[in-house]
């Protein structure tokens, strides 16, 4: 009887009974089956390659702003040092480590798209996505670490051999990225709507403009750090032509207004816009319109100050326009509108306003004054909308690629600089390319302050893009592509360690900055400490140092995993 | 075999019939040696016959025997009686109290079994030390009291549940928080929390500790069961009504001090100035603070600091705007403005019981309420239960019986306005002392405080309904059937109501005046309802069968169970509420949010089990349980895991005659077993992607997407769990004093573990493989004595001491980097680790001048001769100096550094110290003389250390924020003797610079707790019969009263960890939680 009991109560369906499949989460398995679920994964990757100013009290701001300050444009109280140690193991964002988790991520995308039921071309759509994705990561990586393993495909954990591979040429995986970003761009839809409107989704255009940025970059490392000039010229020649399909077909225009591109509520309908983050309230905000306003922020240097030009288009060095820097009003009249535009018209100083600035000058580029009082435009609940790429960095990435493959004509400057020099309230003159020199309004000159290593016509196209691109997270970069890391020396380049300069005696005796040898007027001095001066004196910080604990794992399986030279 | 039980049978009857013949009728009362009263029930069994009878409800029996057959009196708790007839028809007999008798009658999985005959390593807990504790629960009562369980509250808060773990913490390194929880069952059914049981319907508390006693539940018991029973009534029992009440008043054990505000800003500016000299002036949260400021500060001390000058603050005197800044000058003290001196706290319970001959019954009612320590917008937890259990023997063949368990809990706590992690407490203890709590025109300003005040409460409710019913089926004489179903239905519905608060919001001051405003970030202007479903259903079929054949005796049990658990929440949010008044969803316009999760899991298990006694000397056990869960791989659902378990009680043996005079008792036991783990994580088996937002913003609101599917080894396997077990039960001087010993090995093989460390380059972390092994090692001692001295003084003691500690025996690590400080977070292990390990650097002391020859060019200090160098250690723009911490080189190489930071290149870096707690003890020690009893329940844990995080236990943590009064002691060159180290600001970065783990600063958890002292009086039923009260008990009881600790001035409860949601997000709120409670109270247990 017991027997009967027990076997009625097991029944033959016991296997049934114990298997029991999870019902709110979707496996490997189960998830594949439609270009919505494709579409749903990829936004998976939009945050980490489009962070726009970041979110919560994240004050890096997505590299935004002094977000990124390892370079001549802030002078900060204590400098932004290079690194100094090899790491024992990598766990940053955007390290060794994580660069791999997003390469996996693209890989078994790559893969799981060819498994869905979907028409071809919404194949070849989101593979194009995802390997726009995948190169923008192995392009950051090369970036930073040079050398870097190119994978495509996901591993698995008995690939040993792939696993433990040495790392590829720089120029093997770029080569890669450049077929990705070449399919991507064949392939990748003009627009799509049903992903999301123009400006918040991967289209067509969002590719060429990043692929623009990108071999901008890898091109004149070539040139400069690798002298590669063939490979130099390849990936200049790629960048200019994705910036030249973005001008002639990509339908975007330099907008009238230049900060409401950092600002604005709304970016949906902004000309220049490419590319942007939205941020909605109680959905997702950020804090730099309240820092730039409110907090204790790092200001900009003397350096940068000057490095705008005066409005008749001439370096303040030899324009007859230039009223010295005795006062913000004398620093403001007559130069270039876009340093109004960027910068306080005030001089914030510690012991006289408490949201003083660590040079004087303060940021204004990412402040909304509408929303200054109100909940939106304090602590981390700001909702401005944030640039990542706009129509205005590929005007610029045109000219400076054309420059520097020694083909930049008249014709290339009045398409992209020109433009920009134009914009409503900027109505700057016009650059002019004349026998290879600069000139404004028929007049050759010269930059008598110009690194003498940079030919004339190149620093104003340098100078260009540094004023547009002001606190946009760009100058490092820059300055590592150019190989121009002794411009961030402190010493050798005192100027980046200076701010505005003021007369003692007319602030307050709470005033508690330093000026130059503690003189009754002169420039503020941010970083007085002798110990806390960032000195340039070894080229190995051009490329980051691998983790040791990679190095030794690849050593215990017999394969050298080369650190960076220097390191 | 079932002839042969027939003719057994049926030679028994024929045995009866015989003796029969030459039978005279006996009569008489039993009653209680203790006080007197007739008990009823009491069982009376002619020795050698199955022949018996119970007394009545007036402890009055009749029976029919002959003479020189002897009477065997017994009854549950009380010692055993054996009478010889003689010539006498009347036999009235005492019995006495025995409390530790070895014929207790023990629970056991699927069963009972005689205390004696015990194989396994199972303790109860004598659960009248429980009463007139007063203590919220169950699980807080277990604290000390039995030897193997851990029982760990890492913050006061009301309302939630400790967590119990047995025989070490971890069990598997796949257990996540839980760790080495054993399974919970109430009535044979697992229940989710202790809360939710009435502490005063528990009838006993047994814990089964090995395999050989737990694997019978198979696959969830591996780390042990908890098997509470709660109350059905007895048969031929008086009608009883009982009546016990509680009135409790509680207050913090510890209480967090800030510095004083100018030290405190002295401190700040100097923890700046380290990195930038020129600092003279430093910003807080939209005030600032200047040498001008600190002195007003300080003015302001001498001139009001012993005021009373009420909340209003008076710009000029107790802040100001200078030059468009802000300045703070009065000192507060939020914590006393917060909190309550004291909070009550009630219980109060109502017992109905009784049984005929065919019948038992008991109702429960419990009432329970706590008010929590906030003094502006109080919190509360308040609990209700019903409980009922009735027996009923209808038919000869059939006992039936039900129970229904219905208990409520609600926890009211104000809204919180920011992350669980960064709730009032943090930061109520984060600004320093001169942030404003005070009020401008009337008005308050932003503050913690301010939220709460003006917060709505949120409630949270919880419900647990239960339904058993069942029957023991008596098929044949000695062989029976049960049959068990359990609904199981819990049930949680939070209802939460955001708004704003309106302050002054000096955080974003705007230079000219105060803004009174609105400050809240939109996402908490919102009206949530959440809730949660569990039902689980659950079915026991099992046959037993009794036999004994001379001095053979058999037991024998063959069954089944099977659960099904299905569990299902849904969460419903709306923003932008119309009115802060009405908290519901359809009363708000804003942007709505609804998520949901379901799951189900089931299991079912085939168990078998044998015992075997030879003349109650040799005792063995066989136990086999054929275990499937759906937790498991499809391939792989089902699991064999055999066990056995031996006794061999030597005092029965005539050998040992010699001992006899004080050696009462001697038993030896051994158990060996397997259990397959469960407790392996959810869908473990699965490459599952979960749905998040993204963070990327489309007109439709936060994109949905998925996370990257998991990589999967396609060899994963589950877990098993294999437990020896060797003890010793022992009893001396006519078993007054007792002791039991157990030592254990319990280890987890197969365990999953990450498979060998890959690099990078595989793109996540390496798939898990069944690659480790965890081995667990302890022993477990427990002591009992009970005397009573003429004169009726009575005095028992009991005490346990437990340790236990885990090791990773197996483990596939080729990097071996060190493990993480603190033990909840640490990923990494290597073969030979004790789990919980901390490593760091040996201190030697504070740097002084002499340590350095002066600075280099950069203004650096350079290292005297011989003085090793700690420059690896130094990033940023920190650089040693005199003040700062000397760290030991240990390996002599001239440099401080942890080498590559791995188990083979450790540099300086050493064990330091352990987290887990070792040598965890409870002492009880009790007597009673004339109505008047005392108890007092010591608990403690012998070595615990701990490498905790956050301001409260790294000065400058945060430097221009708080600092705690301990603090102040901090290096100056005229304070070159302190305990802190030069001020430093870490920017809210742990383990690093001064603050590297090490020993000067490691913590000493070790404590020593006066858990309670309860004195009791109980008034002489001579006096009580009058009013019709059968037993009257007034009683005092203090909780936590005392402690003793390492912690010199840091300013946490001995009991502090890290809790959860520190865990999981920021461990910087370390300390700053809600209050461990002292408690008073006095209460009454009536009976009648």
């Amino acid at each position: 009887m017991f027997g009967l009991i027990l076997i009625s109560w097991g029944c033959k369906k016991t296997d049934e009974f114990l298997t029991k499949q999870p019902l709110d989460q979707f496996t490997d398995d189960t998830y594949w089956t439609s270009e919505g679920n494709v579409r749903t994964f990829a936004f998976g990757f939009y945050p980490t390659y489009f962070p726009g100013y970041a979110s919560g009290f994240d004050l890096s701001w997505g590299g935004y702003f002094s977000g990124e300050s390892l370079n001549d444009d802030f002078a900060p109280l204590t400098p932004t040092t290079f690194t100094k140690n090899v790491p024992a193991t990598d766990v940053a964002t955007g390290g060794w480590t994580d660069g791999f988790k997003n390469i996996r991520k693209a890989n078994l995308f790559i893969d799981r798209i060819k498994k869905v039921p979907m028409p071809d071309e919404a194949i070849k759509h989101w593979t194009g996505v995802a390997r726009f994705f995948r190169a923008l990561e192995f392009a950051s990586k090369v970036k930073k670490y040079g050398d870097f393993p190119w994978y495509g495909k996901v591993l698995a954990e008995t690939d040993v051999k792939e696993l433990y591979r040495p790392r590829d040429p720089r120029t093997m995986v770029m080569d890669s990225v450049l077929a990705d970003f070449n399919y991507a761009a064949a392939n990748v839809r003009t627009a799509d709507a049903a992903t999301g409107p123009q400006g918040l989704v991967v289209n067509k255009s969002v590719v060429l403009a990043f692929m623009s940025r990108v071999f901008l970059f890898e091109g004149n490392w070539e040139k400069y750090q690798a002298n590669n000039a063939a490979k130099a010229t390849e990936y200049l020649t790629a960048a200019k032509n994705a910036a030249n399909e973005v001008i002639t077909k990509g339908g975007y225009s330099v907008a009238p207004d230049y900060r409401k591109l950092f600002n604005s509520l709304d970016l949906s309908t902004n000309t220049e816009i490419i590319l942007y983050r939205k941020y909605q309230t109680g959905l997702l905000t950020h804090s730099l319109n309240s820092y730039v306003n409110k907090e204790v922020q790092t200001g900009a240097s003397k350096n940068a100050i000057e490095s705008y030009l005066c409005k008749d288009g001439l370096p303040i060095s030899v324009s007859p326009l230039y009223k010295g820097d005795k006062t913000i009003a004398n620093v403001m009249t007559d130069r270039d509108p876009r340093i109004a535009a960027t910068f306080v018209p005030a001089i914030r100083l510690n012991g006289v306003v408490s949201n003083y600035s660590s040079s004087g000058y303060a940021v204004l580029k990412f402040f909304n004054e509408d929303i200054k009082d109100l909940t939106d435009g304090n602590s981390s609940l700001n909702d401005t909308q944030a640039p990542v790429i706009r129509f205005g960095e590929i005007l610029i990435n045109y000219a400076e690629a054309s420059a520097e493959l020694g083909t930049l004509t008249q014709n290339d400057l009045d398409i992209s600089i020109n433009k920009l020099r134009k914009r409503t309230g900027i109505n700057m003159p016009a650059l002019q390319v004349m026998g290879g020199q600069p000139a404004v309004n028929g007049n050759v000159y010269d930059d008598p302050k110009r690194d003498p290593t940079v030919s004339s016509l190149l620093w104003e196209i340098r100078r260009e893009r540094r004023t547009e691109l002001m606190m946009e997270g760009f100058r490092n970069d820059d300055l590592r592509k150019w190989k121009k890391y002794q411009y961030l020396d402190t010493q050798g380049n005192p100027d980046i360690n200076l701010g505005a300069w003021i007369n003692r005696a007319d602030y307050p005796k709470t005033l508690s900055v330093a000026t130059q040898n503690n003189a009754a007027s002169g420039y503020v001095v941010p970083a007085t400490k002798a110990e806390t001066q960032r000195i340039f004196n070894d080229p190995k910080v051009y490329l980051a140092p691998l983790p040791l604990d990679q190095i030794k794992l690849y050593k215990d399986q017999g394969v050298d995993l080369k650190q960076n030279p220097g390191w | 075999m079932e002839k042969k039980l027939l003719r057994l049978l049926l030679g028994m009857l024929f045995l009866s019939v015989q003796a029969i013949a030459q039978q005279k009728t006996i009569t008489g009362k039993v009653t209680s040696a203790d006080d007197g009263n007739a008990l009823p029930g009491v069982s009376i069994k002619i020795k050698g016959t199955p022949d018996g009878t119970v007394t009545d409800v007036n402890g009055l029996y009749s029976i029919k025997a002959g003479n020189g057959q002897v009477l065997v009196f017994s009854f549950i708790s009380f010692a055993t009686q054996e009478i010889a007839i003689k010539n006498n028809n009347t036999i009235n007999v005492k019995l006495g109290a025995d409390t530790k008798s070895l014929n207790e009658v023990v629970v056991v999985g699927y069963g009972t079994q005689k205390r004696a005959n015990l194989t396994g390593a199972v303790s109860t807990v004598d659960t009248k030390a429980l009463q007139s504790r007063p203590i919220t629960d169950v699980a807080r009562g277990l604290q000390g009291v039995v030897p193997g369980l851990t029982i760990t509250t890492a913050t006061g808060d009301l309302g939630t549940d400790p967590k119990i773990r047995l025989r070490g913490l971890v069990g598997s390194i796949n257990t996540g928080a839980a760790g080495a929880a054993p399974l919970i069952l109430v009535d044979n059914v697992e229940i989710p929390s202790l809360q939710l049981i009435n502490p005063d319907d528990i009838e006993s508390i047994s814990v089964l500790k090995d395999a050989a006693s737990a694997s019978i539940y198979g696959t969830r018991a591996a780390f042990g069961v908890i098997l509470v029973t709660t109350k059905a009534g007895k048969r031929n029992a008086a009608n009883r009504i009982t009546y016990s009440n509680n009135f409790a008043w509680s207050l913090p054990t510890t209480q967090i001090k800030l510095a004083p505000a100018a030290d405190n800003a002295q401190a700040s500016l100097l923890a700046l100035q380290r990195f930038d000299p020129n600092t003279t002036s430093f910003g807080v949260i939209g005030y600032t603070v200047d040498a001008g400021a600190i002195q007003k500060m300080r003015d302001w001390e001498t001139q009001y600091g012993n005021q009373n000058l009420g909340p209003e603050m008076v710009q000029g005197r107790d802040f100001d705007i200078i030059g468009g800044k802000l300045y703070f000058y009065r000192s507060w003290d939020a914590g006393k403005m917060y909190l309550k001196d004291w909070t009550p706290q009630q219980s109060h319970n109502v017992g109905i019981s009784g049984g005929s001959e065919k019948i038992n019954y008991n109702i429960g009612l419990g009432y329970l309420n706590q008010d929590g320590v906030l003094k502006v917008n109080p919190d509360k937890f308040s609990r209700y239960n019903f409980s009922m259990g009735l027996g009923a023997s209808p038919t000869k063949w059939l006992d039936a019986r039900a129970k229904v368990i219905f208990s409520n809990t609600v926890t009211s706590t104000p809204f919180i306005f920011s992350s669980s992690q960064y709730g009032p407490y943090y930061y109520l203890y984060r600004w320093p002392a001169n942030y404003p709590y005070g009020t401008y025109n009337g008005l308050p300003f932003r503050s913690t405080v301010t939220e709460v005040q003006q917060a709505k409460i949120d409630q949270d409710k919880n419900n647990l309904s239960r339904i058993s019913v069942g029957g023991t089926f008596k098929v044949l004489p000695g062989f029976t059937i049960d049959a068990d179903y359990t609904y199981s239905g819990t049930n949680e519905h939070l209802h939460q109501t955001g708004g704003n608060t309106m302050a002054y919001d000096f955080w974003s001051f705007n230079g000219t005046a105060l803004n009174y405003t609105g400050y809240q970030s939109a996402s908490y202007n919102k009206a949530r309802y959440y809730s949660y479903w569990n039902t689980v259903n659950t079915g026991k079929l099992f046959a037993t069968y009794n036999k004994n054949i001379g001095d053979h005796s058999f037991k024998a049990i063959l069954g089944s169970d099977i659960e099904l658990n299905e569990y299902t929440s849904e969460s419903a949010e709306r923003r932008n509420l119309l009115d802060q008044n009405f908290g519901e969803v359809n009363l708000a316009t804003g942007d709505q949010f609804a998520s949901s999760t379901n799951g189900h899991y089931s299991t079912l298990g085939y168990f078998a089990r044998i015992n075997y006694a030879y003349k109650d000397k040799y005792l063995l056990e066989l136990n086999g349980r054929e275990d499937g869960s759906s937790r498991f791989p499809v391939n792989n659902l089902y699991g064999f895991f055999p066990s056995a378990s031996a006794g061999y009680i030597l005092t029965k043996e005539s050998y040992m005659d010699w001992s006899k005079g004080f050696l009462s008792f001697l038993k030896v036991r051994g158990s060996y077993g397997s259990v397959g783990n469960q407790a392996v994580g959810n869908n473990r088996f699965l490459s599952l992607l979960s749905a998040q937002t993204s963070g990327w913003i489309l007109p439709s609101g936060n994109a949905t997407t998925l996370t990257t599917p998991t990589p999967l080894s396609p060899v994963l396997t589950w877990e098993t769990i294999r437990t020896a077990d060797l003890g010793l039960d022992a009893r001396f001087l006519n078993d007054e004093l007792g002791l039991t010993f157990d030592v254990f090995n319990r280890t987890t093989s197969n365990m999953i573990s990450p498979g060998v460390t890959l690099p990078s380059s595989f793109g996540a972390a390496s798939p898990v493989r069944n690659y480790g092994e965890l081995q667990g090692k302890g022993w477990e001692l427990a002591i009992d004595y009970n005397h009573t001295f003429s004169g009726g003084f009575h005095f028992s003691a009991t005490a346990t001491l437990s340790d236990a500690q885990e090791t990773i025996t197996k483990f596939a690590n080729t990097s071996l980097q060190l493990p993480d400080p603190i033990a909840a977070l640490n990923t990494k292990y290597y073969a030979g680790m004790k789990l919980g390990e901390i490593w760091g650097y040996e201190t030697d002391r504070l740097f002084t001048a002499s340590d350095f020859a002066g600075k280099d060019a950069a203004g650096h200090y350079v290292y005297a001769k011989g003085v090793p160098s700690q420059t690896q250690m130094e990033s940023g723009s920190f650089y040693f100096g005199p003040g700062d911490v000397k760290y030991k080189d240990l390996n002599g190489d001239g440099v401080v550094y942890q080498g590559a930071n791995t188990v083979d290149d450790h540099g300086d870096k050493k064990i330091i110290g352990n987290s887990t707690p070792r040598y965890q003890y409870g002492l009880r020690l009790g007597a009673d003389w004339k109505g008047f009893d005392l108890n007092v329940f010591f608990q403690g844990v012998g070595k615990r250390d701990l490498w905790a995080s956050g301001p409260i236990f790294i000065p400058g943590f945060r430097g221009a924020e708080g600092w705690y009064s301990n603090q102040m002691d901090y290096w100056t060159e005229s304070n070159p003797n302190a305990f802190y180290p030069r001020p430093t600001n870490y920017g809210a970065a742990a383990d690093k610079w001064d603050f590297q783990p090490q020993t000067r600063y490691l913590l000493n958890m070790a404590y020593l707790r006066l858990k309670n002292v309860n004195l009791g009086y109980s008034f002489s039923k001579s006096v009580t019969r009058r009013l019709g009260i059968e037993r009257l008990r007034v009683f005092l009881s203090g909780e936590n009263i005392l402690t003793f600790d390492h912690l010199g001035g840091i300013q946490i409860d001995p009991e502090t960890d890290f809790s959860q949601t520190q865990i999981d997000n920021d461990r910087a709120g370390f300390g700053r939680v809600y209050p461990y409670r002292k408690t008073y109270s006095a209460g009454l247990q009536v009976t009648f």
